[in-house]
């Protein structure tokens, strides 16, 4: 092989590599769904009556399709009004009034404005 | 018919994807094969191509606009959780209503441009005809673009522009090689001398450069702005393995062009390496289509799943 010949091989090689280094760094990228980052009350935590719920999510929701349920130990679903979503579409928050002591359950919907859902469970204690 | 709807799915996005691919790809060969007519290297044989790539592009937007047609109702499913026919489809005037809803009525738009002028001005005013198709496809990458993951931190940021430079890349580097190692590449071998095929392959490698190059560096920079470290999930998860199949078959493709370029362009024309060269291509293509259905598996499956 002539040095020519040689070096054409190796940029073609770099291009190559490079493209498959791409292709196996854009794996986080997909994997960053929407999640929720953090939750107010926090999962597993006791607090004093509360009066809503509030979840900070890392990407936009569509709020048309994400929800928080808050449901007490029997089952029963406390919040009346329906969760909404902040202007930034970024943290969702539903209302209720002061809650009895006991166990919560709180079950959140997010969907993402690539229109992947992702959803999840915590439970906080009112003492 | 639940479990069928994510197959669906992933099938109308692959046959979406790889159409989109086609058309951008039989544009950009159409444009080269105009180009040799213009050198004086005109023939039958380049006509008979040229035609046969017009051919190539309807059928694309055929498909393409099939596959826009059922969108909402896959996006329906996707945000709802729901995979009941009903349940889904009284759901879709409200998907109209929302931001997908509204990336949607731009592609239809787009794509009723893009047929118009297919069927208008093709013949009659073929620059004109060139750039509205262009602009056409280019909306169809912004709104894909503007779908995605990296749409999240609002329109027009770096990251969203750079999807759009990443989907653009790579439907021109997989575009070009499916519809020139299934159509052209194979016809100019055997019907036309190895100097028109060598001049052929040129417009090829250097778009193919430049679309590898547009598309690394776009790549990247999606990469950087998401990356959280959780490249476990690539041999941990289903969809992990299904990336690192992916990543195997353009390895293959890489591999393949190399060859071509080295073995082939790189070398004097003759008719022996023309037959190579239509091998390669083919070759090429076939491991193009395959990525494009990866790809379309991976965009519709969750990493978390």
């Amino acid at each position: 092989m002539s040095f020519t010949r040689f070096r054409e091989f190796d940029q073609q090689s770099v291009r190559h590599v490079l493209l498959l280094v791409i292709l196996l760094a854009i794996v986080p990228a997909v994997l960053a769904h929407t999640a929720a980052v953090s939750m107010t009350p926090a999962a597993d935590s006791t607090v004093n009556a509360p009066t809503s719920v509030t979840i900070k999510f890392s990407g936009a929701l569509e709020p048309k399709f994400s929800t928080i349920t808050v449901t007490n130990a029997e089952g029963h679903v406390v919040n009346k009004e329906a969760s909404t979503v902040g202007s930034d579409n970024k943290v969702m928050t539903v209302a209720f009034p002061p809650l009895p002591p006991g166990v919560y359950t709180v079950h959140w919907v997010g969907v993402s404005t690539d229109t992947h859902r992702s959803q999840g469970e915590y439970k906080f204690t009112v003492k | 018919m639940g479990g069928w709807v994510p197959a669906l799915n992933v099938l109308v996005a692959a046959l979406s994807d790889s159409s989109y691919a086609i058309i951008v790809g039989a544009l950009l060969a159409d444009r080269w094969l105009s180009a040799l007519v213009q050198d004086h290297q005109a023939s039958d044989v380049i006509e008979v191509s040229r035609a046969q790539l017009r051919r190539w592009v309807m059928t694309g937007l055929i498909v393409l606009i099939s596959c826009h047609l059922v969108h909402p109702w896959f996006v329906a499913s996707s945000m709802s959780g729901s995979t009941r026919f009903r349940e889904t489809l009284a759901l879709v005037p409200t998907i109209l209503t929302t931001r997908q809803g509204g990336l949607w009525y731009a592609n239809s738009v787009a794509l009723a441009i893009m047929v118009g002028a297919q069927l208008l001005l093709r013949r009659r005013a073929a620059s004109t005809f060139i750039w509205i198709e262009v602009a056409g496809l280019c909306v169809l990458a912004a709104t894909k673009a503007a779908s995605s993951h990296a749409s999240e931190e609002g329109d027009f940021t770096l990251a969203e522009i750079c999807q759009f430079l990443h989907i653009l890349g790579t439907s021109v580097w997989a575009g070009a090689i499916i519809v020139s190692g299934l159509v052209v590449v194979p016809r100019l071998a055997a019907l036309e001398g190895a100097s028109t095929l060598w001049t052929y392959g040129s417009h090829l490698s250097k778009t193919v450069t430049w679309a590898l190059g547009i598309l690394v560096l776009s790549g990247l920079y999606v990469a950087w702005c998401d990356m959280h470290g959780a490249a476990s999930v690539l041999w941990i998860s289903p969809w992990g393995r299904t990336l690192l199949a992916k990543v195997a078959f353009v390895a293959v493709a890489a591999l393949l062009g190399s060859l071509t370029r080295f073995r082939c362009l790189g070398r004097p024309a003759t008719s022996r390496r023309a037959i190579t060269m239509t091998q390669l291509l083919r070759s090429e293509a076939a491991v193009m289509l395959a990525i494009l259905c990866i790809s379309g598996l991976l965009a519709n499956s969750s990493p978390n799943a």
